[in-house]
């Protein structure tokens, strides 16, 4: 589903050029659950903006469903994102003046459903995150983890074939943090492939697949896992 | 869609109501500026007889001795002995001469009517045909009365509501000065802008109160000096009237309706030869220079839309080009801080498009309020134009409907181009650069 093989990134600031990733081979299957860990500033999120095409890579080939995401134009990325991919951002990302039907309404709207199909859609993915009776509701008058569970619904409300997620729980209590991590879990066993970022070894270890990212130098080795473990 | 940012337009702008606020006020006074001064611009400069004006001219005669005659531009008034020999020809469908005097005008027995000296239109029976003049009441004196100089007059629907009450008065009388006059017609509001037919400083003043035939007016030997442009390069041989009318005054404004070319190329060459026949009798000694000025011209040349009030156009157009560059640093500064919701949109699948659609539709939403709170400040301040300049015929103060639409228009194109570049910036933006901003 995602194939990365030789990708770099490099910025260039000031004529100075920052290696952000070095090369690397990675392939993604359809169901998966990846973890994705490494300490701060090792390259955990410009991987994962490379991977939800809201960044370029400089060098390299990255396919995503068979495609070479080099040749896509701005509106067919934007069109990627919203069928193909669903973003879990660490800080909700929410629009406060929305309430949380709106909010998951968002995606949706730029994609040519009727309103009746987005409307069960909406409810579909309130109930799976169980918020439904909440849905008039506004996001401050939610706390962290329901908030969290509004991003999921509205991850999941295109039905996506990947989830995205950036340290979704770094911004929650352990307990919070486990309720989430189990919704990502039923997700995945519904089919969706899930790309998780975060610190927390612990959850890492919940992925069936972990990859470490350190100074820009990504492995993909069986024994990362045994080592977390 | 397109209401789904119409409503994120309004939620936005509730956001930042101080912000909104400021934008809107910023285009309204630009808007209500450029509008007030336009508004007076455009009204003095619009066509005040659409269907026709093309058919319209002014005849003008250089009836000078080449002393005098030696300008290219002639007097807009020629003399009552050339006015009589140009309403003998039958080239035109309608013809017009047309002079002013001042009358103290009463009601027959109704003593609690007081006595009111009135602009009073001396003119020929064509003159309600060729300026499609409405009437409330009876018509225009026909061709003959004009002749016989009979005593009778149309009166303004504004005098006729003082004397009569507003009723129909067709066949009643009037006291005109020492004289009695029948009513033959009442006008329904009749307020031609420019008043193009008449004096060129008068064009923006209020209609005279009633009409009465030339030759009435002639016969009776009525003069008002003051209302009269008159040019009078040779002096008459006496003081009698009968000497002012076949001397060399040019007092009298004359028009014809030319339906075609044919008739103008044909009274063209009619009034070059009544020069020519005039120059045979001693006249017309400079040359033969007559012109048939169409009415467009005609404004143009006696400059009724005045330089000033094109001037005062242009500076508030820079007014309001001002008010919007202001307008567009707060654009700026709002999209800006918008970048959160640009970068989450664009990730969940937004396009470029999209973005500047939305954010299109919400400056329209500006633009549009700041239109209309501009209508209300163009309003006041042609109330407070109109207080001023009370002298001035009040229809230059007021806006019709395509001035209306025009304004909400102008303002909701004007604050779209000078949202653009802002608009651009925000959907360039880089996603993932924003996303922690939200």
């Amino acid at each position: 589903m995602l194939k990365m093989k030789n990708l770099s990134k490099a910025f260039l600031t000031d004529a100075i050029k920052t290696q952000a990733l070095h090369p690397f081979d990675l392939t993604i299957e359809q169901g998966e659950f990846v973890s994705v860990i490494g300490p701060s500033g090792s390259g955990k999120t410009t991987f994962l903006n490379i991977a939800g095409l809201l960044e370029e890579h400089s060098d390299g080939l990255y396919e995503l469903d068979g495609q070479d995401v080099a040749q896509f134009t701005d509106k067919k990325k934007s069109a990627y994102r919203n069928e193909k991919i669903g973003f879990v951002f660490q800080s909700f990302n929410l629009i406060p003046e929305l309430n949380l039907y709106d909010n998951v309404d968002m995606p949706l709207r730029y994609r040519k459903f009727s309103s009746n199909e987005r409307h069960k859609r909406i409810m579909q993915a309130l109930e799976q995150v169980g918020l439904a009776g909440r849905k008039d509701h506004y996001p401050t008058q939610l706390s962290g983890g329901q908030q969290q569970r509004v991003a999921i619904a509205r991850a999941i409300a295109g039905t996506p074939s990947v989830i995205l997620a950036d340290e979704p729980t770094g911004n929650l209590d352990s307990k919070m943090a486990e309720g989430i991590m189990s919704l990502l879990k039923d997700i995945n066993a519904a089919g969706t492939s899930i790309i998780m970022v975060t610190h927390d070894n612990e959850q890492a270890a919940q992925a069936q697949r972990i990859v470490q990212i350190k100074d820009g130098h990504l492995s993909d080795s069986p024994n990362i896992q045994k080592e977390i473990a | 869609m397109y209401s789904y940012y119409f409503k994120l337009a309004l939620l936005s702008l509730r956001k930042t109501p101080l912000l909104s606020l400021l934008m809107v006020t910023m285009i309204a006074i630009g808007i209500g500026a450029t509008m007030t001064t336009y508004t007076v611009s455009y009204m003095m400069s619009k066509d005040p007889i659409p269907n026709k004006s093309a058919q319209l001219f002014q005849v003008q005669l250089d009836s000078m001795d080449e002393i005098y005659g030696d300008g290219k531009d002639l007097p807009y008034t020629i003399t009552y002995q050339d006015t009589q020999a140009l309403l003998e020809s039958d080239i035109p469908k309608y013809q017009v001469a047309l002079s002013a005097i001042q009358k103290k005008i009463s009601h027959e027995n109704n003593a609690h009517i007081i006595p009111k000296s009135l602009k009073v239109r001396t003119t020929t029976s064509d003159f309600f045909s060729m300026f499609e003049t409405p009437f409330l009441y009876g018509s225009g004196w026909s061709k003959q009365d004009g002749k016989d100089a009979a005593q009778v007059a149309v009166l303004s629907k504004e005098t006729n509501n003082w004397l009569f009450d507003g009723e129909n008065s067709v066949g009643k009388t009037f006291r005109f000065g020492a004289d009695t006059y029948q009513v033959i017609g009442v006008l329904n509001s009749w307020e031609p802008l420019p008043r193009f037919y008449g004096l060129p400083h008068e064009a923006y003043t209020k209609p005279h109160d009633l009409f009465i035939p030339f030759n009435t007016q002639i016969k009776n030997e009525f003069f008002t000096d003051k209302l009269v442009s008159s040019t009078c390069w040779q002096e008459s041989a006496d003081d009698s009237f009968a000497s002012f009318l076949t001397s060399e005054c040019m007092w009298v404004i004359f028009w014809v309706e030319l339906p075609d070319k044919q008739a103008h190329d044909q009274y063209q060459a009619f009034i070059d030869n009544h020069a020519k026949e005039q120059q045979s009798l001693g006249r017309f000694t400079n040359r033969i220079y007559n012109k048939l000025v169409p009415l467009k011209q005609y404004l143009i040349d006696e400059k009724v839309v005045s330089d000033d009030s094109k001037m005062a156009v242009w500076l508030a157009v820079l007014f309001l080009i001002v008010c919007l560059l202001n307008c567009m640093s707060l654009m700026i500064a709002k999209f800006h801080a918008k970048a959160g919701e640009v970068g989450l949109r664009r990730a969940v699948g937004a396009s470029k498009q999209d973005i500047i659609k939305q954010f299109a539709i919400e400056l329209s939403v500006v633009g549009v309020v700041g239109g209309l709170l501009g209508l209300l400040f163009a309003q006041l301040g042609l109330l407070a134009a109109k207080q001023t300049y009370s002298y001035l015929h009040s229809g230059l103060m007021q806006m019709n409907l395509q001035l209306l639409i025009g304004t909400v228009l102008l303002a909701l194109i004007s604050s779209l181009v000078f949202g653009l570049y802002p608009i651009i910036r925000a959907s360039q933006m880089q996603p993932s650069s924003q996303l922690k901003s939200l």
